[in-house]
C-alpha cells in the first residue's frame, strides 16, 4: 500500500497516509497490522476534564463566601462572621488539595492539616478579639495547639506501629511530628500558654512516640537518616 | 558458574542493603517532571510472532533480578532524590493508546520503567532518571533474550547479552560522571558552553490530550549508508542536517518575522569516549545550531553538523564539561538547598529559559547489537523519546540488523516536518515504510 503523494510505503493498517493524510485506495483483501493500540474512535482518549475537583470546590466555596458577605452585613453588621466562613473554606481547600487528592506521605499530610487547622483557629480568635473581646482569650495556645499536636502524634504513632512494614517511609515523619509536640511546653516557658495541662499531655505522648521509635526502630531510623539527609 | 553466582549475590546484597544516589545527569530529571511531561524514552522490539504476556511476565521477573540498578524506587530526600531498593513485584501492562504515559510510583508499582506488549511488540518505557538508552538497551536485550528462551527458541548470548546468570559487576552500577570527574579551577569551567543561546521554537497546534504522535520510518541501512558515503558524512550528520532542513523548509522559509537559530540537541554517548560499562546515565549533549538566514543547503548543514559534533566530542572538552556538571552538583550552596526549593528553581528556570534554548532533540542510538540467533526472531526495533510542549518534536534513530528505524515523536498535530523529511529521503532514493499511531486524526484505521 503506497501513498502516491509522498512516495512512501504504508506499513500499518490505515485509511489515510500518515504524512499527508490523503485518503488511500485500499484493496479490499488487504489486511495490514495495527502499529499501535487503536485510539477510541470519535474522541480523544483521556480528554482533559472540563473541570477538576479542585476547581469545582473553589468555585462553590467562593460562591458561598461571596453570598455570605451581604447576608452577614444585612443580618449581623456588628459581627463579621463571613471571615470565619472564608477561613473554613480555605481549610477545605487544603483538606482537598493537600490531603485527599495529594500523593504526599501521611506525615506531610498531617503537617498540612495541623498547620491549616491552627491557622483557622488563629483566624477565629483574631476576629473574636476584634469583634467580641469577651469571647477571645489564649484558648488557641492553651488548648487548640496542644490538641492538634496530641492528635498528630497519636495518629503518626499508631500508624507507625500498625504499618511497621513501611517503617522506613514513616519513621522520620513520626519522629519529626512528635518533636513538634514539645512546642506547647516551650510556649508555656515563654508565657504564651497559661493553662499547661494539655501541653504536658502533648509532651508526654510525644516522648512516648519518640522513645518507641528510637528503641524499636533504631536501625531503620539511622539508615533512613542517611538516605533522607544525604547531600 | 558458582563464582558468578557468588559474585552476583555479593553485588546484589550490597545493592539491596544500601540505597543509591542518582547519578549526576539523572538528578535533574525528577525535578523536571511536571503534570504533563516527564523525560521518558521507549525501546520497542517487534518480534516476528505474537507476544505471550504470561511468558513475558516470567521473563521480566527473571531479568529484573539481574539488573539491581533497575530494581529501584525513586524517593524524595531532604536535599536530593535517591533510589531505594524496590521489592515489589514487576508487572506487565497492556499497551496503552496514549504513548509515553507518565511513569509514576502508583502506576508502575514503584519502578521507573514500564514493560507492556501489543500484538508482536514488546514495549519498554524508561524514565530517564534510572538509565540512558544504552543502559536500557542492555536491559531490553536481556529481557527479549530470556523471553525467547522461555518460548523455546534456540538463542545464544554470544557474549552480547547480560544473561540472567551472568555476574553483576560494580562497574554497571557506577556513576561514571563521578569516576571521570577531575577537580578544575573556576576559570576552566565550561558553564557558557552548557548554557547555549536562544533557539527557534517549533510552532503548531498542541494536542489537547496526553500522549505523543509517533511516526516510524523504516528503511534499509545499506541504502542510507550509500547516500552518506556519497555525501561523505556519517548517518547522524546526514539525518541531522535533513532534520534541520525540514524544520527550515516547513516552518521558517516563508516566515516574515525574524526567527532564531535552529538548535538541535544531540546526545553524545560518553561510553564511546571514556572507559565505562555503566548502565546508568552517561551522556552529554551537543548543541548544533544553524542560522536560517545563512546558507541552508543540505551540504552546508552537513558541514555544520560535522563541525559541531567533531568539536563537542573532543575528549578534553567533554572532560571539562563533565567536571563542570559534577562541580555544579558538588557546589555547597546547591547541595544544601532543600529539595523542594531546588524543584521550584528548576521548574521556574525551565519554564522561562528551557523553551528558548532548544528547537528539537535528535538522538541516534546507533546499532542495537544482538546475537545472530536472536535476529531471526526479531523483525525490527524502534527507539523513541518523548516530546513536550516546549520541545514539541523529537527525532530518534536506531538500527538493528539491516533495518533502520527513524522515529518522530511530537506534541503537535501537524506532520509537515516529517513529510518534508520523508520527501528528501525518497528523493535521495531511499525506500521508506511508514507507520503511525495517528494521534492527530480520528478514524484513521
Amino acid at each position: 500500500m503506497r501513498c502516491k503523494y509522498c512516495n512512501i510505503e504504508i506499513g500499518c493498517q490505515s485509511k489515510v497516509c500518515p504524512l499527508c493524510h490523503e485518503k488511500l485506495h485500499l484493496p479490499a483483501e488487504l489486511d495490514m497490522p495495527h502499529a499501535y493500540p487503536q485510539k477510541p474512535a470519535g474522541k480523544h482518549p483521556k480528554k482533559r476534564k472540563l473541570f477538576s475537583a479542585r476547581s469545582l470546590y473553589l468555585s462553590i466555596a467562593l460562591t458561598i463566601f461571596i453570598l455570605c458577605i451581604p447576608i452577614n452585613l444585612l443580618t449581623t453588621p456588628d459581627l463579621y462572621w463571613f471571615a470565619i466562613v472564608g477561613a473554613v473554606g480555605a481549610y477545605g481547600f487544603v483538606l482537598l488539595h493537600h490531603t485527599i487528592l495529594s500523593n504526599n506521605s501521611i506525615g506531610i499530610k498531617i503537617v498540612w492539616q495541623g498547620i491549616s487547622i491552627l491557622v483557622v483557629l488563629l483566624a477565629v480568635n483574631f476576629l473574636l478579639k476584634k469583634q467580641a473581646p469577651e469571647l477571645a482569650s489564649t484558648w488557641v495556645w492553651d488548648y487548640g495547639l496542644p490538641s492538634i499536636l496530641i492528635i498528630a502524634s497519636l495518629v503518626t504513632g499508631i500508624y507507625t506501629s500498625i504499618a511497621f512494614k513501611f517503617w522506613n517511609n514513616i519513621i522520620i515523619d513520626a519522629l519529626g511530628i512528635s518533636a513538634l509536640g514539645f512546642i506547647p511546653l516551650i510556649l508555656y516557658a515563654v508565657k504564651v500558654v497559661h493553662h499547661p495541662a494539655l501541653s504536658v499531655v502533648s509532651a508526654c505522648i510525644s516522648s512516648v512516640v519518640i522513645i518507641f521509635c528510637g528503641i524499636l526502630g533504631r536501625r531503620t531510623l539511622i539508615s533512613e537518616f542517611k538516605k533522607k539527609f544525604h547531600f | 558458574m558458582n563464582t558468578a553466582k557468588f559474585r552476583n549475590k555479593d553485588v546484589m546484597a550490597k545493592s539491596l542493603e544500601t540505597w543509591s544516589k542518582l547519578d549526576n545527569s539523572a538528578k535533574i530529571y525528577p525535578m523536571l517532571v511536571s503534570k504533563k511531561s516527564q523525560n521518558i524514552f521507549r525501546l520497542t522490539v517487534n518480534l516476528k510472532e505474537k507476544v505471550d504476556g504470561e511468558i513475558l511476565h516470567n521473563a521480566l521477573t527473571m531479568t529484573i533480578n539481574r539488573f539491581p540498578g533497575f530494581q529501584v524506587r525513586l524517593m524524595k530526600g531532604a536535599f536530593w532524590y535517591y533510589f531505594d531498593h524496590n521489592a515489589s513485584k514487576v508487572k506487565i501492562y497492556p499497551a496503552d493508546a496514549t504513548s509515553f504515559k507518565k511513569i509514576t510510583d502508583r502506576n508502575c508499582n514503584g519502578y521507573c520503567f514500564r514493560v507492556s506488549f501489543f500484538k508482536n511488540q514488546i514495549i519498554c518505557d524508561f524514565f530517564h532518571a534510572i538509565c540512558d538508552a544504552t543502559g536500557a538497551a542492555e536491559f531490553v536485550k536481556s529481557l527479549v533474550y530470556t523471553y525467547l528462551n522461555l518460548t523455546g527458541k534456540d538463542v545464544y548470548s554470544d557474549k552480547k547479552i547480560l544473561t540472567v546468570g551472568s555476574p553483576i559487576t560494580q562497574e554497571e552500577l557506577e556513576d561514571s560522571f563521578l569516576a571521570n570527574y577531575k577537580k578544575v579551577s573556576l576559570k576552566k569551567l565550561k558553564v557558557k558552553d552548557l548554557q547555549g543561546k536562544k533557539a527557534y521554537h517549533i510552532n503548531g497546534i498542541l494536542f489537547n490530550n496526553a500522549g505523543n504522535g509517533i511516526i516510524h520510518m523504516y528503511c534499509d541501512v545499506k541504502q542510507i549508508l550509500a547516500v552518506c558515503h556519497e555525501r561523505k558524512c556519517t548517518m547522524t550528520e546526514y539525518l541531522g542536517a535533513l532534520f534541520m532542513l525540514s524544520i527550515y523548509e516547513s516552518q521558517i522559509k516563508d516566515k516574515v518575522s525574524q526567527a532564531n537559530d535552529i538548535q538541535l540537541f544531540v546526545p553524545i554517548n560518553l561510553r564511546k569516549i571514556f572507559p565505562s560499562k555503566t548502565l546508568r546515565n552517561f551522556s552529554l549533549f551537543s548543541r548544533v545550531g544553524a542560522n536560517p538566514y545563512e546558507d541552508m543547503s543540505l551540504d552546508k548543514l552537513i558541514e555544520i553538523m560535522h563541525e559541531s559534533l567533531k568539536k563537542d566530542t573532543d575528549k578534553a572538552l567533554l572532560k571539562d564539561k563533565i567536571s563542570t556538571t559534577v562541580w555544579a552538583e558538588k557546589f555547597f550552596l546547591v547541595r544544601f538547598i532543600p529539595l523542594f526549593l531546588k524543584r521550584i528553581f528548576f521548574n521556574f528556570s525551565n519554564m522561562f529559559f528551557g523553551k528558548t534554548k532548544k528547537t528539537a532533540t535528535l538522538s541516534n542510538f546507533g546499532v542495537l547489537d544482538i546475537p545472530d540467533s536472536m535476529k531471526e526472531h526479531i523483525d525490527s526495533v524502534s527507539f523513541a523519546i518523548s516530546s513536550n510542549a516546549t520541545t514539541p518534536l523529537s527525532l530518534s534513530i536506531i538500527s538493528c540488523d539491516d533495518k533502520l528505524c527513524i522515529t518522530f515523536t511530537r506534541r503537535i498535530t501537524e506532520t509537515d516536518i516529517e513529510r518534508t523529511f520523508a520527501k528528501y529521503l525518497t528523493d535521495d532514493g531511499i525506500d521508506l515504510t511508514v507507520t503511525s499511531n495517528f494521534w492527530e486524526v480520528d478514524n484513521a484505521l
